[in-house]
């Protein structure tokens, strides 16, 4: 178990993280957060690039910094800004993640090759990385993280730079990996999350906001969502989240502490786009936006 | 010991419908956690050993001798190994090779090795552009070679790690097994293997070329002066130790300043000597030039010496620079 102990972290000045506690263990845990709220942050403390001002973090009770390289070999980290080497192929580049992971020379190529066909990169594993395109490199950088079998996945804005297609494989890979393994994603990208995560930690103001599943999530704001026709005046209690196409019609999906006078019981997609308030099943980004604001 | 490692069993914190956690100050607990760790897994290894000991009845030691080897275990297994230069070595020659230590960075190299050549010609040009005054005093040409001697490595050096930079692989590279520091110890020992070979042909060069020229006439009169003769000893030892000094300075750099200042301090500094011995070479150059061999190789060794423990203190270090934002 990877647990995060009351821990700050200050960067040139700025309190970024305060007193952060959290537990992971087995499983898809995914930081929600909008940009600037401390994400990369945690990741990079929780990849001992950052130490901790105060506070520990722990490997089934030890502490990842005195772990030193015995942690570090149980990691694998996809940097948001993923660096690589254009004029090398992805698997020269494998194999050299593989040797500063400390895995034998012998049998490497083989975990290699099996990793190349997860991320779908078998047919292009001998061309230089500087004709890929940005997904291409972005599977490049999933398949270094996994190359030694890690215990923990971190990945950092691991969707960007996909396509659709790209991110349901990618979905389907964490899917299959997070049985027996702790895997850390972060993303201000609620869908990337919904279908695969089963817990969400969103961060505001350097503190941890909200730890929970998605379904406890939503269950919180049940009863409060409503879909109301656009044009509606808004009262002071009520906040607009986002607006719905149904055809050429739109109406608002928004926020209400009080129950809406009059409102009707429907679910998204079905209801009439003339009809007056209806109350909806709340998802992941309603809560995302009620939580950092619509 | 109990009070300590009970730290970890404190009970979580509330938390309200959608898990939110209440909040209470930090009580700075942590203060020691580094030990605490060492001493829960050194009492972890304790259990495991005396289990293990208690059905181990067909051990034919005796008591005493049980005991000592399951101290050594609990050791063995609690204290974080020691690593040192030999140990890094031994590891890499298991799983690194020479290809890997500059991946993606030969380029670099290359460009040292180009800008190395085009440094080291400086000394030789200057004897041969200025072969009566150089001749008369060879302080001027151990200057010279004390100066341009660490550029190889000092320059491989800057280029690979300011690539790294660039290209924003050193992030990835410092969350691998093996560590940033470790790696660039290594590389630092390839570079520093290097460049000392290549220094051997460089001063055999310039010995050659200050040979060729001979005895010449002095400007004052067409009298000739007899030269004081260019010892290579001399010569190889002012060129290792300036090459185990730049060496020195920098793994202090590295040790102790973050990037980009870790790059940025030593060649300002290598560049104000270099102002220095250039200002008062008038007066330096005769010294220089009746510098004993012994003298010059016993610094060789003593910096070699001095530079070997730098990198082995080096390598078992937590990188500095690690802390990035």
């Amino acid at each position: 178990m990877l647990t995060v102990d009351n821990v700050s972290k200050k960067l040139s000045g700025k309190t970024i993280l305060h007193d952060i506690t959290l537990e992971f263990d087995h499983g898809v845990y995914g930081l929600l957060a909008p940009n600037g709220a401390g994400k990369t942050t945690l990741m990079k403390l929780l990849t001992t690039l950052l130490f901790p001002d105060s506070g520990s973090i722990r490997l089934d009770g030890e502490d990842i910094v005195v772990l030193g390289e015995r942690y570090r070999g149980q990691v694998g980290y996809l940097p948001q800004d993923f660096g690589y080497y254009p004029g090398y192929t992805p698997r020269r580049f494998l194999r050299y993640i593989a040797a500063l992971q400390g895995m034998p020379r012998r049998g490497s190529d083989e975990r290699i090759n099996a990793i190349l066909a997860m991320v779908g990169l078998s047919d292009a594993a001998d061309k230089r990385m500087r004709t890929f395109s940005g997904g291409m490199i972005q599977r490049v950088g999933i398949a270094q993280a996994l190359v030694h079998d890690p215990r923990i996945l971190i990945l950092d804005e691991p969707t960007a730079g996909l396509d659709p297609k790209e991110r349901v494989r990618f979905r389907n890979i964490i899917h299959s990996l997070a049985a027996d393994r702790i895997v850390i994603l972060s993303t201000h990208i609620v869908s990337d999350l919904e279908t695969i995560a089963g817990h969400i930690v969103m961060l505001r103001d350097g503190t941890v906001y909200a730890n929970a599943s998605p379904a406890d999530l939503c269950a919180s704001l049940e009863g409060r969502i409503y879909e109301v026709p656009a044009g509606t005046p808004l009262a002071e209690d009520q906040r607009l989240l986002s607006e719905v196409q149904y055809g050429g019609a739109t109406r608002l999906r928004i926020y209400s502490e009080r129950p809406v006078v009059g409102a009707a019981v429907g679910a998204a997609g079905t209801a009439d786009p003339a009809a007056g308030p209806i109350t909806v099943a709340p998802n992941l980004e309603d809560a995302f936006l009620v939580i950092y604001g619509g | 010991m109990n009070a300590r490692t009970d730290r970890t069993d404190r009970p979580d914190r509330t938390t309200d419908r959608i898990g939110r956690q209440s909040s209470y100050q930090s009580d700075g607990r942590s203060a020691d956690n580094g030990l605490d760790a060492v001493e829960s897994r050194i009492m972890r290894a304790m259990a495991t050993r005396a289990n293990a000991l208690r059905t181990d009845d067909a051990d034919a030691a005796g008591p005493p001798m049980r005991r000592e080897r399951a101290i050594a275990a609990v050791v063995e297994a609690g204290v974080p190994k020691h690593v040192t230069l030999w140990s890094t070595l031994a590891e890499a020659r298991g799983s690194l090779r020479l290809r890997d230590l500059f991946f993606g960075a030969w380029d670099c190299v290359a460009v040292a090795l180009v800008m190395t050549a085009t440094v080291w010609m400086i000394p030789l040009l200057q004897l041969l552009t200025n072969a009566q005054r150089v001749l008369a005093h060879p302080g001027t040409i151990y200057a010279m070679v004390f100066l341009t001697a660490p550029f190889l490595y000092g320059a491989t050096h800057l280029l690979v790690r300011f690539k790294e930079h660039e290209s924003h692989t050193d992030e990835l590279l410092r969350t691998m097994r093996w560590s940033f520091t470790r790696l660039c110890a290594l590389r630092m020992l390839v570079m520093g293997a290097a460049a000392a070979t290549l220094i051997v042909g460089y001063a055999a060069i310039v010995g050659a070329v200050y040979t060729q020229l001979g005895p010449v006439e002095s400007g004052i009169d067409g009298v000739i002066v007899p030269t004081t003769r260019l010892s290579m000893v001399t010569l190889l030892g002012v060129a290792f130790s300036a090459l185990f000094v730049f060496g020195i300075i920098q793994l202090a750099a590295d040790a102790h300043i973050r990037w980009p200042g870790s790059m940025l301090v030593v060649p300002p500094l290598w560049v104000t000597l270099c102002v220095i011995l250039l200002v008062w070479n008038d007066s330096l150059a005769p010294l220089l030039s009746n510098l004993p061999p012994m003298v010059a190789l016993v610094t060789a060794v003593a910096t070699g010496a001095a530079y070997f423990t730098a990198m082995g203190r080096f390598a078992g270090s937590e990188p500095v620079s690690a802390q990035i934002a």
